[in-house]
């Protein structure tokens, strides 16, 4: 918010009288939306906490919460202390962040500069100039609470010349449901001449706590030490006494207070979409022309996305028919590209299950889950990596399967052989791990590729306490073991139960006469008088 | 069907105990008990770089039909870049147990750092070893090359004979991995011995050791993966077991026993001398203390020994010559001496105090003809082991006495006894919690439950208190393991004070290692450990009060000009003796705890054996034995003086027929029970123990028979016993308290005539005692004594006493007191004050070489005053001063000093007023205390807004009067005697108030009691003979009444601490 950097987006705000900024302060806004995510009853106390210093710290609190006597800056463990009751969960910022964007985009209704604070739980209108709209400041407010409120938020919010006043106004002294205004032409009218709204605005803000400044932790520190806790005492230093002090940032933050100092607020921008459409005068049908369509809007695409140096992971493929009905594929890509031989055969079969009807006469293609590029450099060599080439089997897999379809077996650091391997969408790996081959000299008791699941239930003749087993019988079939190695003895996880009496598993890898290489486990120790039940895990190739 | 073993095995060899840090899962003596009943004949036990479990398995396996074998293990770098292999030294002979202590000594020399890294060795460094060590290479899980290629190595380097060892780890290899060793063994011509190898004593530890590893490698259960073990087959197993799964491998088996039968060294072939530089002109060790006793006799009373006295020393010398341990006590009184010589108090305490011969040597200060001394209790020819004097010096000086003794003998063969830190509930719970994954402020959570050294502390109400859900079965598998993993060693750490000194290496006695403080070295094993070998240890202690003393005496002498000392205070002082039956023992050394404090006005202690009395009355001892009450009674006249018979009249006359001290306890198990004096002693030694094992009920059912068949009350037998159970640990014998007392005595003198000293000195020891800055300025105040605060024109680091026109000085804060303020620059602005003092704050910085930072320190004191600077223009002119300072470049300094004209200080604004409130919080913040008032009082108006009365109003009424009193928390107490009561002193501005909190409440109001700084107690008055208590029936926190105290949006911190004792 204080950035100083000049852009092309820059708001940059004169000392005109009829600057109009709101803030609305949002306190709870975090909880609540972690509490609506998560299901919690809306009455409930909640706190959300973050690790600052490597504490852990409450960041936001409900207003059920706050009552009960938890407050921003407490510790966790204190705070589940005294409130053993509340739900707390930990803090998102960027969930934050995002939501106060999208409440800053939602305030465009009233005037298209808006902007968030997130470190503050804030969002801001520049409403100078558009309030006439809603009918002139006041009204704006009461609409703008009135909809907070429809919403279940409890906004913050004060109107005043400058952005430091209504920041100051809205975090420390404004009320849901009592909206701030101190700007616009009926406070003009009020209070007079320009001296007498600068002073109504100084009345305002004098019994605010200097907190209200946004000022560094040892500045605030500084003034607290030095018994200046309320705006008004500070107005009254002089501006050399401060400086020599506490250097410059507390005398710009009073004057952006009083509107003295300019502020650039950095409204949000204006989003452009990765979208390439084109329309046709004849409509077209059959494969060879839908073909052709799906080419022309991928090149268009991948140029557009050339020249705006971005990348895409989602393609999404439109059209409408003659008869106005519309369809649409996605096709979703395991990194992000431009490159259009890529796009153009994972898209290759689209034409044949697009239904034309009697013809399509508009289509489009949009780009998603956009991230920056720089254009690639010409490879000279022209094979593609091994990897890339796998990603890209993969993504062809998946596009034609599913996603979900096309798997991937995952080691697991675990001793249970059923946790030891794992298998997830193979699109959604960035990066797979290795399997770890042993050595050729290495000591490792093997274990099968695969591992039935469940296993199968076996009938074993084995000798008392631990040897292995001399005759196998598997679904009706008959097995002599010829020989056998073992056990491998693999205890239960046993931190994850209370039950002491979790059993361990013997393994044995068995070869019998007719040469079927066996991993079989017996669950439960007979040395210990355990039941023992014998299963077959897998087989060895 | 089991087959029939070829072989049974004799040895376990590869154990380990839990002093392999983070390794191993049970006690040595678990081991060495399951060992035994499993059958084996010998077990083996090498920890990882340390020989610091072996006595503890030693004196198991001496109970036991077991012998143990010694050795460690020592990691092996057999190559850079390879893992570490295990090599175990088994120890044959007494001269193997030498080049072992040896080697690893060296190897923890030369490479200092935290002691639970075991020290790595390179092949070369075991070329020392000779034929009396033998040597198994542990096998890797995965025996490779390297392994081979080292074993080769070795083979090649040292003279001790070397095995390949294995265990079985049931992984599924087990059989190519044994294969592979026998044919590496072939080719070496080594034998290949079946290592036992386990990790713990039974299966059921392996949740702990998992655990361990956890905590070693830092990482939690759910992710450790493969780091866990894969199974429990570490643990203990029968020969029949072993033979069993051996079945193929005889010959392995047959060489671990061929091996266990050449290592018959026992730990008690250790022989101990004395060292032998403490003798002077020739003369014979006898002869040189003979000729310092007389010597210091004639000092003692110049006017003639007492013929008692003489006949006491005549009895001692000629026992301490028979018994020949002249050298033990030349070397205690050549420590003394040179303490002496720098002028450094010091008093010999314990059973020293009963030899008439130490008090002439100046080691001990209590007159043998002021109390009858016991010299049996202190050397008895029956024990045979060496006496044991424990020497306090000021704790402040201490060093310069440890330093002494390192240069004397040097540091090869001087060295401080270990001291072994154990896993406490708290430390369990914490390191745990971590390895389960908890989080972060479930950790903090359930520590901050945990009191100290509570036992049974984690259970259900914790974690209930905590917040948690019970039946959570991560939960309950943690407090499982907290209960097990409590007293388990957790790193070795220095003794207060026992040095052992050698006459040659010390690391031929034992193993050393360096000590996290520079210039130090340690031995592996702890006080109880030297004792069970009988090597001789001199206590160099450090006592807080004695530091004090030397202070008040300094002060005295400079600001009265009277030279006092430990032996020349003024004895039986009426004054003295009315002050502490008043219970006005704030400060005074021992009798100012809560409940010595109660027992002073029922006591009434009117003369020098009473303090005695009153030293040891407050002890575990007495109070279990249910000996307290009826000595009061007797004492007060209520019930008649009997004694049990007539045998123990002698025994207990002198304290009306109740057994209080440890020595009379011990007299009632001979005299009463016919207990041998060395059974009595080993009676004692069985209750001291941390072991309490199965003997106690042996003791407990012969010593109440013996003294039933000799006529005496069942009940009073069964007494004495939990007496003598009490005075297992913590025991005080009449001697030990008559040092004591002195102590109490002369600090209780002192306090009485000469309270500004007392309280200056009192201050300048900081932290000591039970009571904080705050309680003893209240205290000075109460005594009448001027107190001025800290500044900067006036005050040196510590506190000192300025002239007043009355007779009392007055009591100056020092820049002590100021948090953030450190003694360096807290010097440097005392000395370049100079005589003129400073002028402004920029003169202090010019002319003083101190940060911005200690200023605002100093200001945050409220210490510029005699500038004619408040506390809030102060830090206002240093904050420019400090900005200032930053900006400084070396050339625009220069200008600036030349120009100063030219930056006159401006005009400034004025700051708001400090409201009182506010100053008092700001002054507690800053020194912990604060001279203007007393934060109850500022806050008496809203407390009493909520029906609340300051807990002082207790004074004012009657007996059994039910109210609700709130206070400033200035302590809590849990004796351990308590069974779970918590003792808590509340303060406000008029005096302080005990109140007792029952277990049960302690359990309920858990979170009030640890967590208020400001409590409100409603309870019941409790009056008996002049003491006051408030026994507890519900606790508040009164926090929210801080915030009354700050500006209303002032950030609030947290403001006052107490002082908590465990």
């Amino acid at each position: 918010m204080n950035s100083e950097s000049e852009d092309s987006q820059t708001l940059v705000a004169g000392r005109r009288a009829d600057r109009q900024l709101v803030c609305v302060y949002l306190p709870e806004l975090a909880v609540h939306q972690a509490g609506r995510a998560a299901g919690w009853p809306d009455a409930a106390p909640a706190a959300l906490w973050q690790l600052q210093q490597n504490r852990q710290i409450l960041a936001c609190v409900s207003r059920s919460a706050g009552a009960a006597g938890l407050s921003v800056g407490m510790r966790l463990a204190d705070a589940r202390a005294l409130l053993p009751e509340a739900v707390f969960a930990p803090f998102d910022p960027a969930a934050l962040a995002g939501l106060l964007d999208r409440l800053a985009r939602w305030a465009w209704r009233y005037s298209p500069l808006a902007g968030s604070d997130p470190a503050a739980s804030l969002f801001w209108i520049e409403a100078g100039g558009a309030s006439h709209l809603q009918g002139g400041p006041a009204a704006l407010l009461a609409d703008l609470d009135n909809r907070l409120t429809a919403a279940g938020l409890s906004g913050h919010i004060a109107m005043a010349p400058c952005y430091g006043a209504a920041f100051a106004l809205a975090c420390h002294a404004a009320r849901p449901g009592q909206p701030i205004c101190l700007s616009g032409p009926d406070f003009a009218s009020s209070s007079g001449s320009l001296s007498g709204r600068r002073r109504a605005l100084i009345a305002a803000l004098s019994p605010l706590p200097v907190a209200a400044l946004r000022l560094e932790a040892d500045i605030l520190a500084g003034l607290a030490q030095a018994g200046l806790h309320k705006i008004g005492p500070l107005l009254g230093q002089k501006r050399a006494s401060l400086t020599v002090r506490f250097g410059p940032q507390l005398v710009w933050r009073r004057d952006q207070l009083l509107g003295d100092r300019d502020e650039r607020l950095q409204p949000l921008p204006v989003e452009q979409p990765a979208l390439v459409s084109r329309s046709w005068a004849e409509p077209i049908s059959g494969p060879e022309a839908l073909a052709q369509m799906i080419t022309d809007l991928i090149t268009d695409m991948t140029g557009l996305m050339a020249r705006r140096q971005l990348q895409c992971r989602l393609l999404e493929i439109g059209w409408q028919r003659v008869d106005g009905q519309c369809g649409s594929q996605h096709f979703a890509l395991s990194r992000p590209t431009r490159a259009a031989s890529l796009l153009r055969r994972l898209t290759a079969d689209l034409a044949c299950h697009i239904d034309a009807g009697f013809g399509i006469e508009y289509g489009w293609a949009r780009a998603g889950r956009l991230s920056f590029g720089l254009p690639e450099n010409l490879q000279l060599d022209r094979r593609p990596s091994p990897s890339s080439l796998l990603d890209d089997l993969v993504d062809h897999l998946s596009a034609r399967l599913g996603s979900e379809k096309i798997r991937r077996l995952q080691p697991v650091r675990q001793w249970q052989p059923d946790k030891a391997q794992q298998s997830l969408p193979a699109a959604a790996l960035d990066q797979p791990p290795l399997w770890a081959l042993p050595g050729p000299d290495s000591l490792s008791a093997p274990r099968p590729l695969r591992l039935l699941s469940p296993p199968e239930q076996l009938e074993a003749t084995a000798l008392l306490p631990d040897h292995a087993p001399r005759l196998l019988r598997w679904r009706g079939q008959n097995w002599v073991v010829q020989r056998a190695s073992g056990p491998e003895r693999i205890g239960p996880p046993w931190w994850q139960t209370s039950q002491p009496a979790r059993r361990s598993t013997d393994y044995y890898r068995l070869e019998t006469e007719n040469g079927a290489r066996l991993w079989v486990g017996r669950h439960g120790l007979p040395e210990r008088g355990e039941q023992a039940e014998w299963f077959l895990h897998g087989f060895f190739a | 069907m089991t087959d029939l073993p070829d072989y049974l095995p004799r040895a376990a060899l590869g154990c380990i105990s839990n002093f392999s840090f983070l390794r191993g899962a049970s006690h040595p003596h678990e081991m060495v008990d399951e060992a035994a009943r499993l059958g084996w004949k010998q077990i083996a036990i090498a920890d990882l770089g340390s020989c610091a479990g072996l006595v503890r398995a030693w004196q198991a396996s001496r109970t036991e039909q077991i012998s143990l074998i010694c050795g460690a293990v020592i990691p092996v770098q057999a190559s850079p870049g390879l893992p570490p292999l295990h090599l175990a030294v088994y120890v044959a002979s007494l001269t193997g147990w030498q080049s072992l202590c040896r080697l690893l000594s060296a190897l923890n020399m030369a490479q200092p750092g935290r002691a639970s890294n075991p020290a790595l060795a390179m092949p070369g460094d075991f070329a020392r070893l000779r034929a009396d060590t033998q040597l198994i290479l542990h096998s890797p899980p995965d025996p490779d090359t390297g392994f081979f290629d080292l074993a080769k190595r070795l083979t090649g380097v040292t003279e001790a004979p070397l095995h390949i060892g294995a265990c079985l780890l049931r992984d599924g290899c087990d059989e190519a991995r044994l294969a592979r060793l026998a044919d590496f063994s072939h080719r070496l011509a080594v034998p290949f011995v079946a290592l036992a190898g386990a990790l713990y004593h039974q299966p059921a530890r392996r949740p702990l050791a998992d655990a361990l590893t956890c905590i070693r490698q830092g990482v939690q259960l759910d992710n450790a993966g493969l780091v866990l073990s894969r199974n429990a087959e570490r643990a203990l197993i029968s020969p029949a077991e072993m033979a069993r799964r051996w079945q193929g491998w005889p010959e392995a088996l047959q060489a671990a026993d061929a091996l266990a039968e050449k290592c018959c060294f026992q730990l008690d072939e250790i022989r101990y001398h004395y060292p032998e530089e403490i003798t002077s002109g020739g003369r014979s060790p006898q002869e040189e203390l003979e000729w310092q006793v007389w010597q210091g006799a004639r000092q003692r009373w110049p006017d003639g020994l007492p013929p008692q006295v003489t006949a006491y020393i005549e009895k001692e010398l000629a026992l301490i010559a028979k018994l020949q341990f002249a050298p033990y006590f030349l070397t205690v009184f050549d420590i003394v001496r040179f303490a002496r010589s720098r002028r450094i108090l010091c008093q010999g305490r314990g059973s020293a105090a009963n030899s008439a011969v130490c008090y002439c040597l100046g080691i001990t200060s209590v007159d043998p003809a002021r109390f009858e001394p016991l010299f049996e209790r202190f050397v008895s020819e029956a024990r045979g082991e060496p006496p044991d004097i424990d020497v306090d010096f000021e704790h402040e000086r201490r060093e310069e006495v440890i330093q002494y003794i390192y240069s004397k003998y040097g540091r090869h063969r001087a060295g401080l006894a270990a001291a072994v830190i154990t896993y406490r509930s708290r430390s369990a719970l914490v390191e745990l919690a971590k390895a389960f994954g908890l989080s972060r402020d479930v950790q903090q959570a359930l520590s901050a439950q945990v009191w100290g050294r509570e036992k049974g502390a984690a259970d259900n109400l914790i974690l209930a208190a905590a917040g948690l859900d019970t039946s959570d079965p991560a939960l309950q598998n943690l407090l499982k393991l907290v209960r097990q993993l409590r007293g388990f060693p957790r790193h070795l750490s220095q003794h207060s004070g026992g040095f052992v000194i050698a006459r040659d290496r010390l690391d031929h006695l034992c193993v050393i290692r360096p000590a996290a403080m520079d210039g130090r070295s340690i031995i592996e094993w702890d006080k109880d450990d030297l004792d069970a070998l009988g090597l001789l240890k001199v206590d160099v202690l450090a006592l807080g009060m004695l530091s004090c003393l030397r202070r008040c005496f300094d002060l005295l002498a400079r600001h009265y000009h009277l030279a006092l000392g430990l032996a020349s205070v003024p004895p039986e002082d009426r004054a003295v003796y009315d002050m502490l039956c008043r219970a006005e023992s704030v400060g005074v050394f021992q009798v100012e705890s809560r409940a010595q404090m109660a027992m002073l006005p029922r006591l009434q202690p009117r003369c020098f054996h009473d303090l005695v009395v009153q030293v040891a009355i407050v002890r575990p001892g007495p109070i279990q034995g249910d000996m307290v009450h009826p000595y009061l009674r007797r004492r007060a006249g209520l019930e008649r003086v009997d004694y049990p018979s007539d045998a123990l009249r002698g025994v207990l006359e002198r304290t009306l027929g109740v057994p209080l001290f440890q020595e009379q306890a011990m007299r009632i198990a001979i005299v009463g029970a016919g207990f041998s004096g060395s059974e009595a002693d080993q009676l004692r030694r069985a209750m001291a123990s941390f072991r309490k094992d199965g003997r106690i009920h042996e003791f407990h059912d012969r010593m109440i028979e013996g003294m039933v068949e000799r006529g005496y009350d069942r009940d009073f037998a069964s007494r004495c016993f939990r007496q003598i159970e009490g005075f297992g640990t913590y025991g005080f014998p009449e001697s030990h308290a008559a040092s004591f007392a002195l102590l109490v005595y002369i600090s209780a003198y002192l306090k009485c005539h000469h309270p500004d000293v007392f309280i200056c000195a009192l201050l300048n020891a900081q932290p000591m005692g039970f009571y904080g800055p705050a309680q003893l300025v209240a205290e000075a105040k109460r005594a009448g004594i001027e107190v001025r605060p800290v500044d900067v024109s006036h005050s040196f680091q510590d506190c000192t006493l300025e002239p007043t026109d009355h007779a009392r000085h007055a009591l100056r804060l020092g820049f002590r007191q100021v948090k953030g303020l450190s003694a360096g620059e807290a010097g440097r602005i005392a000395a370049s004050r100079g005589t003129e003092g400073y002028e402004s704050l920029a003169d202090i910085v010019r002319r003083a070489d101190i940060s911005i930072g200690a200023l605002e320190a100093l200001g945050r004191a409220d210490g510029f005053t005699s500038l004619g600077l408040d506390r809030r223009t102060a830090l206002w002119e240093l904050r420019r001063l400090r900005r200032q300072k930053s900006h400084d470049l070396p050339l625009f300094a220069h200008a600036e000093r030349r120009h100063a004209s030219l930056y006159p200080p401006q005009a400034e604004v004025g700051l708001p007023a400090t409201q009182p409130g506010e100053a008092v919080m700001l002054d507690y913040q800053a020194t912990s205390l604060s001279l203007k008032a007393h934060p109850m009082r500022l806050l008496a108006e809203f407390v009493e807004a909520d029906r609340w009365q300051l807990c002082s109003a207790a004074q004012q009424v009657r007996d059994g009067q039910r109210l609700r009193l709130i206070g400033l928390v200035a302590g809590r107490q849990r004796p351990g005697t308590a069974k779970g009561t918590v003792f808590v002193t509340l303060e406000d501005d008029a005096g302080s108030l005990n109140v007792i909190v029952w277990p049960k409440l302690v359990a309920r109001d858990r979170r009030a009691l640890l967590g208020a700084h400001i409590m409100g107690v409603v309870g019941r008055v409790q009056k008996q003979d002049g003491v006051l208590h408030l026994i507890a029936e519900k606790l508040y926190n009164g926090d929210h009444y801080l915030g009354r105290l700050q500006p209303a949006d002032g950030v609030a911190r947290p403001p006052l601490k107490s002082r908590d004792f465990h």
